[in-house]
């Protein structure tokens, strides 16, 4: 589906009847999504051709990129991700992918160093701070605007993929020395000016109950259920005891019955056809009652992760310590704001501070000097 | 869309029984007590089928599934972290294992005994066995940016390869290897002989990689991938399309509209392709499973929801079993993990399911 120009420019004759896109109309925009089909989606379709061979205009591509971003607030979509408008395009920039394998493996880091309640505040943070840039792009700044003109012609914007801030570093480790506790994995908060608000009270809110709820009143560190470790059942009861309840009938995958009950020497040392052979067959673990559990290394551990607990200040840096300071370094800075296109805060007059605050102008007494940036955001 | 809609319609107790297992599918006997990080079957080079299973509470389990459905629990192995990978030798004699220790372990499963075969700065995100006719060894991908080739016999690698971004997703089918990263870069090499970079593709995708699963074409040579996200969408790319329409992507894992017009939208946590059939299964934050024909461009099925997210996904070596882990992905964020949660493994025989779309 490709976006109406003439809705863009406010002026289309046909409403909710024209062959082409409205986006934000709401009953266009109900009517597409309630479509469901898997094969096609309006946004993609007006995004085919991809670069060089396709220059959208800068307002169809503003208006995709709103769409883009509601859909992915109401969706409940995994937030900390790169984006681009158009596929096959480059990613927009500032926005940096953290996978959910990353901010878990960094949740259990901090739970076992003790440092959880920081984890929380950071990731809150770091989430905070992307839904910000997201709901910026909604209603792009004349800088944004001029990001979104680089991506339409086809132009590489700023840096690309290099150098993420949100991202994570890790201390490098040599091979064959022993796997150690310390590794510092941060999130750095880096900041852009062209996109993070000095007054974030002044931003919408995220939506509610989408992503890092906070539907859940409870403190998050105790919803957060690490503290009780169930490993002390006797795992390796249960792994011995062969569960009588399954019948013995004929295959039900299909196939030649033929391969089960056949030696499994090929895998294991002897031919087990039974759990009580299992275990003769392992005697290297002397120590084992089963098969699972009765590792001697986690039985000297109390961690669900199987890593040492010893609290270990630099193991909770979140961007705190110093060597963030030479990641932070890197942090790119592509869309630098054009500050001589506002008037400083401090010149502006009470009352067109109070105009500019407000959500609509009053119609004697609209300013007539540009607002500061901070009352822009 | 199939759904089947005799479940949990009859009784209550039915409804009860069924919301842990709303496919009735087999259950695999003592699951990893956290989240499946990683599935694999054994290859077609044994007959039996053993299955292993990756997790969060940093172990590596095997179990041998018996043709009647029933899972005999065989060993387990720990390492010093969380589990992001696994995968079998060819001959299936060994398993490999990638963690957030930086480390990968070979286990060999005749002694039961592990050796640390490969070492990055940071977790090792993929591990995948390369079988080449002039040699074999185990590929490697890390969140420190780099793709690793080792001999499994030397403490250092054959070959390192610098990616642009972390590794997120890889997958292997000789002579070709791909590798999704951060920053949407898409990275196709080459085997044969020695590995190289061969293409790098612009993403057909908007958002975050996720996961990648190379099909064959009719010649039984890989062809291209699927590519899923976490915008629940999934890129059929083929490396040289004969025809640019042959690329094409497609949602799924999104709820059917809300209220407002809008979809949930879930995150693509697996792809595979049926050994046979050559159709795909797509796994989500949704908690469902869907088969799906690429070349009919159809859903096959979908799943009722589990409740929770299922994490990874496999087929055995003839296509018979279909394996899925239902467990949290971290996917709504801490507050949503709760360790008393049960995380199940479920084996269903899926093979007249995935068979392609008739054409009549």
């Amino acid at each position: 589906m490709v976006v109406c120009k003439f809705y863009v420019q406010g002026i289309c004759r046909y409403g909710e009847n024209c062959r082409f896109e409205h986006p934000g109309s709401q009953q266009q925009a109900v009517n597409y999504r309630n479509q469901n089909r898997s094969w096609q989606s309006p946004a993609y379709a007006a995004s085919q051709g991809g670069r060089g061979t396709f220059q959208p205009d800068p307002r169809d591509l503003a208006a995709v990129i709103k769409e883009d971003v509601i859909a992915m607030e109401e969706g409940g979509q995994w937030p900390l991700s790169c984006y681009t408008p158009l596929k096959e395009c480059p990613n927009f920039p500032n926005f940096y992918d953290t996978s959910m394998e990353e901010v878990r493996y960094e949740a259990y880091q901090a739970q076992a160093s003790n440092t959880f309640d920081e984890y929380v505040k950071k990731i809150g943070d770091l989430i905070q701070e992307t839904r910000l840039k997201w709901n910026l792009l909604k209603n792009p700044t004349p800088q944004i605007y001029s990001v979104i003109e680089k991506l339409a012609s086809g132009k590489t914007v700023g840096e690309n993929t290099a150098g993420p801030s949100s991202s994570f570093t890790f201390k490098t480790f040599s091979f064959n020395s022993p796997p150690s506790p310390t590794a510092s994995s941060t999130f750095s908060l880096g900041t852009n000016p062209a996109f993070v608000s000095s007054n974030p009270q002044q931003q919408q809110q995220p939506p509610p109950g989408t992503f890092f709820s906070t539907s859940q009143p409870s403190s998050a560190a105790s919803s957060f259920s690490f503290a009780l470790p169930q490993q002390s059942q006797n795992v390796g009861s249960t792994f011995s005891a062969s569960p009588p309840s399954f019948p013995q009938s004929q295959p039900v995958f299909g196939g030649s019955p033929s391969g089960f009950g056949q030696s499994g020497g090929l895998l294991f040392a002897n031919n087990m056809t039974s759990p009580a052979a299992v275990s003769a067959a392992l005697p290297q673990q002397p120590t084992s009652a089963g098969f699972f559990g009765s590792q001697p290394e986690t039985n000297t551990q109390q961690s669900i992760f199987g890593m040492s607990q010893t609290p270990i200040s630099q193991a909770s840096s979140f961007g705190t310590t110093a060597n963030v300071s030479t990641f932070e370094q890197k942090v790119p800075q592509p869309v630098v704001p054009d500050i001589s296109v506002y008037t400083p805060v401090a010149d502006l007059s009470e009352a067109e501070k109070k105009e500019y605050s407000a959500v609509t102008f009053t119609l004697s007494s609209i300013p007539l000097r540009p607002p500061a940036r901070e009352l822009c955001m | 869309m199939f759904t089947q809609s005799t479940l949990g319609a009859t009784s209550t107790f039915a409804s009860t029984m069924n919301t842990a297992n709303p496919m009735r599918d087999f259950e695999v006997t003592s699951p990893p007590e956290d989240s499946v990080s990683s599935l694999a079957f054994s290859p077609a080079s044994i007959a039996q089928n053993f299955l292993i299973a990756g997790s969060w509470d940093c172990r590596v389990r095997c179990w041998e599934v018996e043709q009647s459905g029933k899972t005999i629990p065989k060993s387990m192995q720990t390492m010093q972290g969380p589990i992001l990978d696994v995968c079998w030798s060819d001959d299936a004699t060994k398993v490999f294992m990638a963690s957030c220790d930086k480390m990968v372990k070979c286990w060999d499963l005749a002694s039961n005994q592990t050796i640390q075969v490969a070492a990055h700065n940071a977790p090792v995100k993929t591990c995948h066995w390369i079988k080449a006719p002039s040699y074999s060894c185990l590929m490697t991908g890390s969140w420190d940016k780099t793709l690793k080739f080792w001999d499994t016999r030397t403490p250092t690698p054959m070959l390192t390869i610098n990616l642009p971004e972390r590794c997120y997703c890889a997958d292997v089918d000789y002579p070709m290897a791909v590798v999704g990263t951060a920053g949407r870069e898409l990275i196709v090499y080459q085997l044969e002989g020695k590995p190289q970079e061969c293409k790098r593709i612009e993403s057909p995708l908007k958002y975050q990689h996720r996961c990648v699963s190379i099909f064959k074409d009719k010649k039984n040579a890989p062809a291209g991938f699927a590519l899923g996200s976490v915008e629940g969408r999934v890129a059929i790319q083929y490396v040289i399309p004969q025809n640019p329409k042959d690329n094409f992507t497609f949602k799924c894992h999104r709820s059917n509209g809300t209220p407002n017009g809008y979809q949930d939208i879930f995150a693509v946590n697996d792809i595979c392709f049926h050994p046979v059939h050559g159709t795909l299964a797509t796994v989500g934050s949704d908690g469902r499973f869907s088969f799906w024909d690429k070349d009919a461009r159809t859903k096959l099925k979908s799943s009722e929801p589990m409740e929770q997210p299922i994490t990874r996904c496999c087929f055995n070596s003839n296509g018979q079993i279909f394996a899925y882990a239902v467990s949290y992905d971290w996917s709504k964020g801490h507050e949503f993990y709760s360790q008393l949660k049960k995380n199940y493994i479920f084996l269903r025989s899926c093979f007249e399911e995935l068979k392609p779309r008739s054409k009549a």
